[in-house]
């Protein structure tokens, strides 16, 4: 736990060193929302809309925060950081989480700042803020760890960290558009839909903590669908812990 | 002692083979000085012996893996990240770690005037502010006060001045010769390692071509100049 902490604190200061990224991950999404939805300003929303157009940027948030565990493992594999650390630390495990909980913890804090604000600004009461806090902050818990598991797969494949970016960056921008339009809710091919697209499963896991804290309907995925594919997306993830490799799978380091 | 018997090696697709039924020891309590040109072998065979590739049963005498270290050279540190705190992060993710860093700089009664003098100097500026020469160094010392059975370094002098050579040559020849351990470095600074106690193994096209003293190893040049006796080697 000692060394876990040590990597947490390494990874936390790489990342307050990168300013710029870390002001665009927390401001982005909320510029985004506010132009998607700038007619609410207008005419406040309906709960269940408000959550529905929240939880496209929820996922969207989570999804990209999540799958940086994988890109940045890559890249410290491929400058060889992982393969000395390994032997420093005794394990590759405490680097594996130092990372997953640091980008938790900051993604804790770019949800808790869209949520915040976007709460304040177009929710009518106090106790609807803080149930809007408890969903999207659950959900980003819960979300998060899925995301990191499922993804950590890809450490497996030989692929470099670049080639892996470019993927992510034109499968994100299908993914966003297929969770918005709620095609998993319109289709037969629903089940498949979520599984393969884990920002509509995030935003799946969303609707169902919201139809638990409100007490309100939200389409979503039955709990025996949803727990089918969370077990999957574990699977993947320990498949993934016990082979992932130290040396990069594409060039000697 | 490490023992390596009649191993050969290729990675997939590879056109000739990385090793090539090499034989040699590796004694503890002296420095095992490996040389040898780029692309000889030399890091492959200490993936293999830290069995960062799968390990084959010719390596025989590796202490478990939690006993090794393995440095490596050039990596990625945050550039406002402060001496300190690299040596502390250095020190902190060891898992054998006894150490106690705090804001005065690390000294000990190993290091000499000009290690102490350097250690104090660059304690609190920051990881870019420093040479790679003084990055290395700080890394180096951090990995020497780890405790382990095998110490790798896989070219710790690559890219800096004979100074920081010299002390770099100076703290790893001191625990390969006060303490039961093996200590193996890959090294293409020839000249320098005529200042410490240690045996040169040379190795080329994957095989062991000599094992040896550093002055039976300049014998086969002019007596002098180490390069020529590698030049010597590679013909």
């Amino acid at each position: 736990m000692k060394i876990t902490r040590e990597y947490f604190r390494l990874f936390t200061k790489m990342m307050l060193s990168n300013k710029v990224a870390f002001v665009w991950y927390l401001l982005f999404p909320l510029i985004a929302f506010f132009i998607f939805n700038y007619q609410w300003f207008t005419q406040g929303p309906e709960i269940n809309e408000f959550y529905i157009q929240t939880s496209v940027f929820v996922s969207y948030i989570i999804f990209v925060m999540s799958i940086d565990v994988t890109t940045n493992l890559i890249s410290l594999r491929e400058s060889g950081f992982f393969k000395m650390f390994k032997f420093i630390s005794g394990s590759k495990y405490p680097i594996i989480w130092g990372k997953a909980l640091n980008q938790i913890g900051f993604l804790f804090l770019t949800i808790l700042l869209f949520s915040l604000v976007s709460g304040v600004i177009f929710l009518g009461s106090f106790g609807q803020v803080a149930l809007f806090l408890a969903v999207s902050l659950t959900s980003c818990i819960l979300g998060s760890v899925m995301v990191i598991l499922l993804t950590l797969i890809l450490m497996l494949l030989p692929v470099r960290q670049e080639s892996l970016n470019a993927v992510v960056s034109m499968s994100l921008l299908v993914m966003f558009f297929l969770s918005a339009k709620g095609l998993a809710y319109s289709t037969e091919y629903g089940l498949l839909l979520v599984f393969i697209n884990p920002m509509e499963y995030v935003r799946n896991l969303t609707f169902l903590l919201a139809e638990w804290f409100m007490d309100s309907p939200f389409p979503h995925l039955s709990l025996i669908n949803m727990s089918f594919i969370t077990l999957c997306y574990v699977t993947c993830g320990l498949i993934a812990l016990k082979f992932v490799k130290v040396i990069s799978r594409t060039h000697r380091t | 002692m490490i023992k390596i018997e009649d191993l050969s090696f290729s990675y997939p697709k590879a056109s000739r083979k990385n090793l090539d039924h090499l034989h040699v020891e590796f004694p503890g309590q002296t420095v095992n000085m490996i040389i040898g040109k780029n692309g000889s072998g030399k890091t492959t065979l200490f993936d293999l012996i830290a069995n960062v590739i799968k390990r084959p049963s010719e390596i025989q005498g590796i202490p478990d893996e939690k006993e090794i270290i393995y440095q490596l050279q050039g990596l990625l540190f945050p550039l406002t990240l402060k001496a300190k705190d690299l040596f502390r992060f250095f020190l902190y993710s060891d898992h054998s770690n006894r150490i106690e860093v705090n804001n005065e700089p690390y000294v000990d009664g190993a290091m000499s005037q000009a290690e102490v003098d350097l250690v104090q100097r660059v304690w609190n500026m920051e990881f870019g502010q420093l040479s790679v020469g003084e990055r290395r160094y700080l890394c180096i010392l951090a990995i020497t006060l780890m405790k382990r059975k095998l110490y790798i370094f896989d070219e710790p002098l690559a890219g800096i001045d004979p100074e920081m050579r010299y002390h770099i040559l100076k703290r790893i020849e001191k625990l390969a010769l006060h303490n039961e351990f093996t200590v193996l470095v890959s090294n293409h600074h020839l000249q320098d390692i005529a200042n410490i106690q240690c045996v040169l193994h040379f190795i080329h096209q994957g095989k062991i071509t000599f094992s040896g003293s550093y002055d039976t190893f300049i014998e086969m040049g002019d007596g002098v100049n180490p390069d020529l006796a590698f030049l010597e080697q590679v013909k």
